[in-house]
């Protein structure tokens, strides 16, 4: 059914299903729309002696897929580069592509956070079929992630990268048949596209939400030291500060106990056995 | 050097690090992994790795892991 394969994407999940790819009688070329200090793509090929391409112009990418003639199946994971229709209408190619949350919710970018922010128990990955619209291709398989009390978005953007790939291997013969039925994507309120300069409640923690989305809301901000948003903020006795760090203690008893104190440069909020303490810094003008 | 493993092998399982010279070529560690590991580090030496640190050449191997705790004291 396909004379060719490409694999479109970077981090562990491009590079775990290149490594499925690779093992395919078929040619393979390896693309990243984006320099990575930590490609793990880029290391891979060179290790396998496979073709690979860093093309960071979208232009050039979209030339790219426009010009392939032979029957190729795109393999898009973790992938920054969207498919345009000149593209998606080229009948050589069939496009499939990864996606860190159980769609129809969550389309776009930095899904595992929005998971969270929402305070919904399960998240999980899709991989679907490509189409103009932006993730809203027929599904092809989807599997569920529970999200945890202390679940940050570091967390379970791991986690949906390991289980994309166990997936990805499972779908993959059928795919290559085109022995497989996707599922067409309900419309509805579920659907929404978060845009890669979207922030949970605008990056400001309210300090009327109760614990648990007060939690959520900095598990969702927290990708550890990558700079996926700004540092979360709290507006606060006619100042805005920067939170720079925040704790869970457990421990205590007192379940109806509720109380929050600020004392620059901490913020200390107590509610159940819930406590957050956070660091604060004021914001620069 | 114990505590390095230990903690790489609870951030991904799958691979034996002690026998990689090079994790980024190896595919062990990706960027997720460098900054959960980086999370780690901090909370077990009690240290502040600072974002400017996150470079693939502190992050290639055990080696190059002890000589980035060596310069925050460990």
């Amino acid at each position: 059914m396909f004379d060719r394969l490409i694999l479109i994407g970077t981090g562990r999940v491009a590079r775990g299903c290149a490594e499925v790819l690779a093992h395919l009688d078929l040619p393979l070329t390896c693309i990243e729309p984006e320099q990575s200090d930590f490609s793990l793509v880029r290391s891979f090929c060179a290790q396998r002696n496979l073709e690979y391409k860093l093309i960071s112009e979208r232009r050039e990418l979209s030339q790219f897929f426009m010009n392939i003639s032979v029957p190729s199946l795109v393999v898009s994971a973790h992938n920054i580069y969207i498919f345009p229709l000149q593209v998606v209408k080229n009948p050589a190619l069939k496009i499939i592509n990864f996606h860190n949350a159980l769609l129809p919710k969550h389309g776009g970018h930095n899904a595992p956070s929005w998971a969270i922010f929402d305070m919904e128990e399960t998240s999980g990955i899709t991989w679907h079929e490509v189409i103009a619209e932006i993730d809203r291709g027929g599904i092809i398989t989807q599997s569920e992630i529970p999200i945890g009390e202390r679940t940050t978005a570091l967390d379970l953007t791991m986690r949906c990268a390991d289980l994309g790939i166990e997936s990805f291997k499972e779908i993959l013969p059928g795919v290559l048949a085109g022995d497989y039925r996707p599922r067409i994507q309900t419309s509805g309120a579920a659907y929404k596209v978060h845009h890669s300069k979207d922030v949970p409640n605008d990056g400001m923690l309210d300090l009327s939400w109760d614990i648990r989305k007060i939690s959520a809301f900095l598990r969702s901000m927290d990708y550890g030291k990558l700079s996926v948003f700004p540092p979360p903020r709290l507006g606060i006795l006619g100042n805005v500060f920067n939170l720079h760090k925040y704790t869970f203690l457990e421990g205590f008893d007192e379940h109806d106990r509720q109380s929050i104190a600020f004392d620059p440069p901490k913020l200390s909020i107590i509610s159940g056995n819930i406590q957050i303490e956070a660091a604060c810094a004021r914001r620069d003008a | 050097m114990e505590k390095i493993l230990f903690i790489l092998n609870q951030i991904r399982p799958e691979f034996d690090f002690a026998s990689s010279s090079d994790f980024l070529a190896d595919g062990m560690l990706d960027s997720f992994d460098v900054v959960a590991l980086v999370a780690a580090l901090d909370s077990t030496f009690g240290i502040s790795i600072d974002g400017t640190e996150i470079v693939p050449e502190n992050f290639q191997n055990l080696a190059a892991l002890r000589l980035l705790l060596e310069r925050h004291g460990i």
